[in-house]
């Protein structure tokens, strides 16, 4: 069963004022702590929001999400992007990341709603947090003619496991991935260095490459990330391998069909069953059946079909961008519909 | 700033934002704007968060205790459509022949761009003029640099790298001898709002997949004739542009040569002028293990490594240093 492990609290901070870069990425820790990725500033943040709940079970929906943000923020919702989405475990509430500009010099901002639909700001000032700089960068402060840096890490997915900070990120120059586990709360001086995740294909070639999405996964009570590579759906990698410089190889245990590849994952439990559900690219919702999923051995010859963990594709959950628990039996997903977006609390399958 | 006078009693219990609010949209669900109160005399005053676009109409409603709602509107000033003057400035790999298992794109625009909404606009055609699906990593965080100019657009992976279900069913993105066009539609819009000025098209014809390390042993380096002229380095295959303008530094004692770094001839040539004439003496190219070229393959390292090849079981992506004298 998936968890999150021993509880921490963060101690308060003496951070200056945040001004977020980005906000690409959201995640809970425990007690309420909301992770925040900011690739292009190079950082990881952690939020003691104090929003411990008790969880009010109530289903969220908030319809045309990016028309009320923009409302909110005085512009209009072509200039407002919704990068990610996460419910804190602890009060049911969901935490929103915001850019309200088109371009790259766009304000960041997360915002919060309840079960009521009411959004409100997170104050990333008064909220008391640390953080973790990411800068390990070779060269990273090369500039180009003009005196801009051009290269940027973006972070694709972060979330918490086994007492560490899982940070996947991807680089706008080379392929290399940029996985790091920082052990967490933060430590003083503390960097997130790199780890190279290898992705073997199938026993025969192997490639040094990035992780595009994941979920923390208890083995055996073994803490493990569940990832998606941007080439291949679903690997197994220990937490205990992820530490500073090593080179770790994933363990591919799933093939789910053609040019396809997660978005988003969930794992749940129901009626006794473990399962994992997962939004893809191009192949809508899929429900995993994750019983007995530590048995799946490594694929490791070349097939041309789908393989390993079954799954089935849950027709009527169409446009799904992103996915987290909400409560026991339900998860509030993010669907893109047309133009519009909107935060819809779905019974589990 | 918003003001509303006079309000003459205390604060109300539901707050200030009970009795005067501003929004910035007509549904009736949309809520007001974010922002601060306060009391200033007889006034209240209502800071938004951030300043509102000036083609975004306001609504301001003030709610007096047993009085009719007053509405005042702001703004709503529509922004005239900008003339299109934001270009396509480059794409790299500039060659017009790409190998089969090219790795990435560079796309740089003469202005910053319009973010998320990438993928919307960004075709490769077959020779038909037909769209190829499935062509690239199409990340919803999108891979910019800071400034929102210049875009990396990764070609699938799945469909690169041999013995995956994707290239086993899909093949790669390209076929070699295949001709293809990568357009870039002109109704993406600037990050200030403006269209492209006009449509990008780079036709390109595929060629046979590039495989092996970058071996050093295949670089012609032509040392600096004279002591301002630029030291020259020429590869047998295209560079990755962005990678290599941070890979390479000519040095003197170990100590970093200032210079002017140019890649040239579709990336296969490296010209570096230095700020000041050579000194006489021994130089160093020193390339950094990140250099890679437009297959993703780095020095002493292939892009996906053949278990089968003994030698490359442990093939490590290395640096290297290649002596020179200048100045003489």
């Amino acid at each position: 069963m998936s968890g999150a492990g021993d509880t921490t609290l963060l101690e308060r901070s003496t951070d200056e004022c945040v001004q977020l870069k980005s906000a690409s990425a959201l995640a809970f820790a425990p007690n309420g702590v909301l992770l925040v990725g900011d690739g292009l500033g190079a950082r990881v943040y952690a939020y003691e929001t104090g929003d411990l709940g008790p969880a009010s079970g109530r289903p969220i929906q908030i319809d045309d999400l990016t028309g009320k943000i923009a409302a909110l923020v005085g512009t209009t919702p072509d200039q407002i992007r919704v990068p990610d989405m996460a419910v804190n475990p602890a009060s049911g509430n969901v935490y929103i990341a915001v850019a309200r500009g088109a371009g790259a010099d766009a304000d960041h901002l997360i915002l919060k709603a309840d079960a009521s639909g009411q959004l409100t700001e997170l104050d990333l000032d008064s909220t008391p947090h640390t953080s973790v700089d990411l800068v390990d960068q070779p060269d990273a402060e090369k500039v180009d003619r003009r005196g801009n840096a051009l290269r940027t890490d973006t972070i694709t997915d972060l979330g918490y496991a086994g007492g560490k900070v899982v940070v996947a990120g991807l680089s706008n120059e080379e392929f290399a991935s940029t996985l790091r586990a920082i052990p967490y709360p933060f430590g003083a001086a503390q960097k997130g260095a790199a780890i190279e995740i290898w992705h073997g294909a199938h026993g025969q070639y192997e490639t040094n490459a990035p992780i595009r999405t994941f979920i923390a996964y208890d083995f055996d009570g073994e803490p493990e990330i569940l990832a998606s590579y941007t080439c291949t759906p679903l690997v197994r990698i220990p937490v205990a391998k992820l530490t500073p410089g090593a080179k770790v190889m994933g363990m591919t245990i799933a093939e789910l069909g053609n040019m396809n590849r997660p978005l988003d994952m969930i794992a749940y439990r129901k009626d006794g069953h473990d399962h994992i559900l997962m939004a893809n690219s191009n192949r809508g919702v899929m429900k995993l059946d994750a019983a007995g999923l530590g048995d799946y051995g490594p694929i490791t010859e070349k097939i041309a079909a789908t393989r390993g963990v079954p799954y089935e594709t849950i027709g009527e959950l169409q446009g799904v961008r992103r996915l987290d628990k909400l409560g026991e039996g339900h998860a509030l997903a993010m669907v893109a519909t047309g133009d519009a977006l909107n935060l819809t609390t779905i019974a589990l399958p | 700033m918003f003001r509303a006078e006079p309000w003459t009693g205390a604060e109300p219990s539901g707050g200030w934002r009970s009795v005067f609010e501003v929004f910035a949209s007509e549904s009736a669900t949309a809520p007001g704007l974010l922002g601060a109160y306060r009391r200033e005399g007889d006034a209240i005053l209502f800071t938004p968060r951030f300043a509102p676009r000036a083609d975004v109409r306001l609504r301001a409603v003030l709610r007096p205790p047993g009085g009719e709602p007053v509405i005042a509107w702001f703004g709503g000033v529509p922004r005239p459509e900008r003339a299109p003057t934001t270009r396509v400035a480059s794409v790299t790999p500039s060659a017009d022949i790409w190998p089969e298992n090219i790795l990435r794109l560079y796309i740089t625009f003469s202005a910053p761009m319009r973010l998320g909404v990438a993928w919307q606009y960004l075709r490769m055609l077959d020779a038909a003029g037909r769209p190829m699906g499935g062509m690239f990593v199409e990340v919803d965080q999108e891979l910019w640099d800071p400034e929102g100019r210049r875009l990396t657009v990764l070609f699938d992976p799945a469909r690169i790298k041999r013995g995956l279900v994707d290239h086993i069913n899909e093949g790669p993105p390209f076929e070699v001898g295949q001709r293809a066009t990568l357009l870039i539609e002109p109704d993406w819009r600037d990050a200030d709002g403006g269209l492209l000025a006009a449509p990008f098209e780079k036709a390109v014809t595929i060629a046979p997949p590039l495989r092996a390390a970058i071996d050093p042993a295949d670089w012609r380096l032509t040392p600096p004739r004279g002591a301002t002229a630029p030291l020259v380095v020429d590869f047998p295959h295209s560079l990755d542009a962005a990678i290599a303008a941070r890979a390479f530094s000519v040095r003197q004692s170990g100590a970093r040569i200032t210079g002017t770094i140019r890649l040239e001839a579709t990336e296969t040539r490296f010209v570096f002028t230095p700020d000041r004439p050579w000194t006489p003496g021994a130089y160093a190219l020193v390339a950094d293990a990140v250099l890679e070229d437009i297959a993703g393959n780095r020095i002493g390292r292939p892009f996906d490594i053949d278990r089968r090849e003994p030698r490359l079981a442990d093939a490590e992506a290395r640096g290297t240093e290649i002596a020179f004298e200048a100045g003489g």
